[in-house]
């Protein structure tokens, strides 16, 4: 395996950066994906860059990056959400998503698609929630096998049966 | 009028989703090159110090229980005491080793399935581990107290408490045994507050949690 070898942790520093910048939107989407609130999503986001620049050492770059990164955002945002889960037993889940829109001005008017895609997102377990995530982002069934660990034939099934749960359990005010 | 929702819609709305959490980046962008990544807090820390300060708890019994058994090799009581106190030491250092050697193998760069296995089966061992160590000082208190005062004084205890001794024993099998009955009453009974209570104090309800996350990872397998 080819490691990231660099002489200097500055250059690390730097290639990481670049690296992450280039594919930031996928901590934003993992973190959009695993917390709702606006406050708990930074928490997460930051927790996923952190883990991902302790892991950057080993990072072998004769492979894909994004699904690398992937990988250890997923993981980060699995063990998050249970962790939440266990914190926040007793407190009622505020919708901050609306808010959110009027806070940063200019964003999209509140769509009732999205809500539902919300909705539905919330609905999922840990790991069919990062399948959906998947999917969404257009990822090769060999992708979503390699960053998940099942068989591509295991992939494809599961998506077929996750756009039969989208139809069967979720609508919006048209 | 309520739509039933294709794949496609939902697409549609990730986008806009994506357009949103875009916008929210640039915000934060700032945020972000203020802060040190690698100083972020980890989840796993207080866990991996938690082991570290067990291994110097396990150091001192082993320290302690070969002193006593060393030195009280005629006294049979002293000595055994010496000995349970040992390998309770052992035991102690063992488990935490374990478990430090399960965080040192997480790799979050493995597939998703197994590091959340791996994850699991941590937990698992760690709250099982910590009821073993913990739960057994109902008895473990008896050959650590001689093994204490014969350390420090030369003191034989059981010699001194005579009889009483049998119902030290005793309560701490009581004990051990109402502890284990209590929780299973409580657990059954439905008493949710209660229930809660012991369980934030016993670690059953995070035994669970590990257990219904190892379910629910073979549930998504099966599927």
């Amino acid at each position: 395996m080819q490691t990231m070898a660099f002489t200097a942790p500055g250059s690390r520093r730097e290639r990481f950066g670049e690296l992450l910048e280039q594919h930031h939107r996928i901590v934003f989407k993992v973190a959009g994906s695993y917390a709702r609130l606006a406050t708990d999503r930074a928490d997460l986001a930051q927790e996923i860059r952190a883990q991902l620049w302790r892991a950057f050492p080993g990072y072998d770059e004769s492979r894909s990056f994004p699904t690398w990164m992937y990988r250890i955002a997923l993981n980060v945002a699995i063990s998050h959400l249970r962790d939440a889960e266990r914190r926040d037993r007793h407190s009622l889940p505020l919708d901050e998503s609306a808010h959110e829109a009027a806070l940063v001005g200019g964003i999209d008017e509140p769509d009732e698609r999205v809500r539902a895609l919300e909705d539905f997102m919330a609905r999922l377990d840990p790991l069919n929630r990062a399948l959906l995530l998947l999917v969404l982002e257009e990822r090769s069934y060999r992708e979503i096998a390699e960053i998940l660990g099942l068989s591509e034939t295991n992939v494809a099934t599961r998506i077929s049966r996750l756009k039969q749960r989208i139809r069967n359990d979720t609508s919006f005010k048209g | 009028m309520d739509t039933t929702m294709e794949f496609d819609d939902m697409k549609a709305a990730w986008q806009t989703l994506d357009r949103r959490l875009e916008q929210q980046h640039a915000l934060n962008l700032q945020l972000f090159r203020d802060s040190r990544a690698d100083k972020a807090r980890s989840g796993l820390r207080p866990l991996f110090w938690g082991q570290i300060a067990q291994i110097i708890f396990g150091v001192l019994m082993i320290l302690l229980g070969v002193s006593t058994w060393s030195s009280q090799r005629e006294v049979v009581g002293l000595f055994f005491s010496g000995i349970i106190v040992h390998v309770y030491g052992v035991l102690a250092i063992m488990f935490a080793g374990i478990t430090l050697g399960m965080i040192q193998r997480l790799d979050y760069a493995a597939p998703v399935l197994t590091i959340q296995k791996q994850l699991a089966r941590l937990r698992g061992f760690y709250i099982r581990s910590g009821m073993i160590i913990g739960l057994s000082w109902w008895l473990f208190w008896i050959p650590f107290v001689a093994s204490l005062f014969a350390w420090l004084a030369g003191v034989d205890f059981y010699a001194n408490m005579g009889a009483a001794i049998g119902w030290c024993i005793a309560s701490g099998v009581v004990g051990l045994l109402g502890t284990w009955a209590f929780h299973r009453w409580a657990q059954r009974s439905g008493r949710t507050r209660l229930r809660e209570a012991m369980d934030s104090n016993m670690t059953g309800s995070s035994l669970r949690k590990a257990q219904s996350i190892l379910d629910e990872i073979r549930r998504f397998e099966e599927e």
